[in-house]
């Protein structure tokens, strides 16, 4: 029971947290602006998730889109489930219960110096973000930071409250945009993200790919990646799974002996290349 | 280590001090052909000399259902998480050594990284008393090695005929030991104690072709062979019975309940399996096991693989061989470990 004696309720216990703002990202995505109850800091690393209750209700993971660097903390939602489609009804003022940040984040210290493509598609942009606001704030510690950025349709893109910036090229962000099906007034890249990779001007020894996406793009992205000859281990994922209880506990987030919400979510690619039902 | 026999006439004598040392639980009959381990409230009733049973003890450590992890209010906000301490003493008697072997390896479990202290308080708030068993044609505790009468029992029965000899390895164990009548016990005693324990896995000799400790690699080199798919994918009704009966499966699902108040209620677990097509479903639809042959795999990979390699030693399957007494498509582990023994071999050639 020694394990048990320091905190031992803290496991299933969530953390009140106060809706600050809510932010309307797309039809389906909300963005909210959240402080804890207790008025500490979530003490996050980019890439980590939290397990967010609508007690009553139950629980899911949510990835933290804030940077550590931010006070409070800021979880982008899309409407996919009921838990989701609850949330999608709360109002600023309003209350939910969070555990963690549970998982191991983007290694944000041993990339130092280095060169950041980030690709994200859809709701991967996430967590992304939270190492791109991260980069951004912490500008000297980090080489060139290059988005690609792939949405299904212009009404898809995330309005993030940077957004403007980085297309301005005002943060320093090399932004990259493309969308699978244009509209009548874009005039951007129309195409999957992949296509946004060959023509990239990379330092291949200095330059680390950090992706997040749908399941499907995973397995594209790597294959571009390698026809750019990406070396294997500058190549970081974030990868989605049904991760339940957070702490290593349920089984529904595992991934051979990994489980996704322990080992995870963000993984080396060396250690996953090749593990069946990874990728 | 302290020792008595005791006659199968006090027996129930015993039982009876027993119940007031805390909750007892131990085999019952429940049917013509199944046992489950249940409140002993009459000596009588105890079937000391039964097979295996439907459920292994991990019940009284993780309830099937709605197990509490937090108790909520919804107009004040108030959010507890529910004594974790059990009542009373978990006293359970006549626990086979591979039953005890799997709840080992669920200590391991709810330890390791994020400790549940749910489970480590009924643990700790529990004292096991083993028992020499009587194998059928399913148990096969011996080939993955769990055929451990001491490790983890606070006290071990063997069954002599028309005693019991009783072997105290903690002081739990001797306290309850002491509340027996005993004599002391004698070289032939002991003699007998052990062959007791030697005819526990080996009386039928399930084949079971691989060495245990070959399992972790030939499951990495039998990833791909046509027995998941075409075979064990294909059988599997994906009924999720053998996680249920297994005794070192802990899968989880969680959700929230009301009261009819609309104001109290609970957040609780109850048993998930890994072979149920939603097991790895998220919102969305994604499923990350996509078909029966891949959770097939899982399961038995997670027995002998992952967690194996995870804690650096033990199979995680100790052979109680509940899965293939259950399993309507007629899947057992040793058949399961045999086709790939062969299947791995083959390929190799």
């Amino acid at each position: 029971m020694a394990e048990c004696a320091k905190n031992p309720e803290s496991l299933y216990l969530p953390r009140y947290a106060t809706i600050k703002k809510i932010i309307n990202m797309t039809e389906a995505e909300k963005f909210y602006q959240l402080e804890l109850d207790d008025g500490s800091e979530l003490g996050h690393q980019p890439g980590q998730f939290v397990e967010v209750s609508l007690i009553g209700y139950g629980e899911c993971p949510i990835s933290i889109s804030s940077s550590p660097t931010a006070k409070g903390f800021e979880l982008c939602v899309r409407k996919v489930g009921r838990i989701t489609e609850l949330m999608h009804n709360l109002k600023p003022g309003d209350k939910l219960g969070i555990r963690g940040p549970f998982g191991k984040g983007f290694p944000v210290e041993k990339l130092k110096g280095k060169d950041l493509l980030f690709i994200g598609g859809g709701i991967g942009m996430v967590p992304l973000r939270s190492f791109i606001n991260y980069a951004t704030d912490k500008r000297k510690d980090y080489g060139r930071i290059i988005l690609l950025y792939g949405a299904r349709s212009p009404k898809e893109i995330f309005n993030f409250p940077e957004f403007e910036d980085w297309k301005a090229g005002k943060k320093d962000v090399e932004l990259h945009l493309t969308v699978d099906r244009g509209d009548d007034k874009w005039k951007g890249n129309v195409g999957v993200i992949t296509t946004l990779i060959p023509p990239l001007k990379i330092d291949l020894e200095k330059t680390v790919a950090i992706i997040c996406g749908p399941p499907v793009m995973y397995k594209f992205t790597l294959l571009a990646l390698e026809g750019k000859n990406f070396k294997e281990s500058n190549i970081y994922l974030s990868l989605e799974r049904r991760m339940k209880c957070g702490v290593g506990k349920c089984g529904h987030c595992q991934i051979h002996g990994y489980y996704c919400c322990q080992d995870g979510p963000v993984f080396h690619y060396p250690q996953i290349k090749g593990i069946k039902e990874a990728l | 280590m302290k020792k008595g026999v005791i006659a199968k006439k006090d027996f129930g004598a015993w039982v009876e001090k027993l119940k007031k040392e805390g909750q007892l639980f131990g085999p019952k009959k429940r049917t013509d052909k199944f046992y489950h381990f249940d409140k002993v409230e009459d000596p009588m009733e105890l079937a000391l000399d039964y097979s295996s049973t439907i459920l292994p003890p991990k019940k009284f450590f993780v309830p099937p259902k709605d197990d509490t992890i937090l108790e909520f209010n919804l107009k004040t906000g108030d959010m507890k998480v529910p004594k974790m301490e059990p009542d009373k003493e978990i006293i359970l008697l006549g626990i086979h050594a591979c039953d005890m072997q799997g709840l080992l390896r669920l200590d391991l479990c709810w330890k390791e990284g994020n400790p549940d202290c749910t489970y480590l308080a009924r643990r700790a708030h529990s004292t096991i008393i083993g028992i020499t068993c009587n194998p059928d044609e399913y148990c096969f505790c011996t080939k993955v090695g769990s055929n451990n009468f001491r490790e983890g029992f606070d006290l071990f029965l063997s069954d002599l005929g028309q005693s019991f000899l009783a072997e105290a390895f903690t002081p739990k164990g001797e306290k309850l030991l002491a509340l027996a009548k005993t004599s002391e016990a004698s070289m032939l005693d002991d003699e007998l104690a052990y062959k007791a324990k030697l005819k526990c896995g080996n009386e039928r000799g399930v084949e079971f072709l691989p060495k245990v400790e070959e399992l972790p690699l030939l499951c990495m080199n039998g990833e791909d062979l046509p027995m998941w798919t075409e075979d064990f994918g294909r059988r599997c009704l994906a009924c999720g019975t053998c996680t249920n009966v297994c005794p070192t499966c802990y899968c989880f699902d969680v959700k929230d309940d009301i009261d009819l108040n609309l104001t109290t209620g609970r957040r609780t677990r109850s048993w998930d399996s890994c072979q149920l097509e939603g097991f790895t479903e998220v919102a969305g639809g994604e499923k990350f096991m996509h078909d029966q042959a891949t959770r097939q795999k899982h399961r038995f990979y997670r027995k002998f693989r992952y967690l194996t390699t995870k804690f650096g030693g033990a199979a995680f399957c100790v052979g109680c061989g509940r899965c293939g007494r259950q399993c309507t498509a007629e899947i057992s582990v040793p058949e399961t470990a045999n086709k790939l023994f062969l299947g791995v071999k083959a390929q190799k050639s």
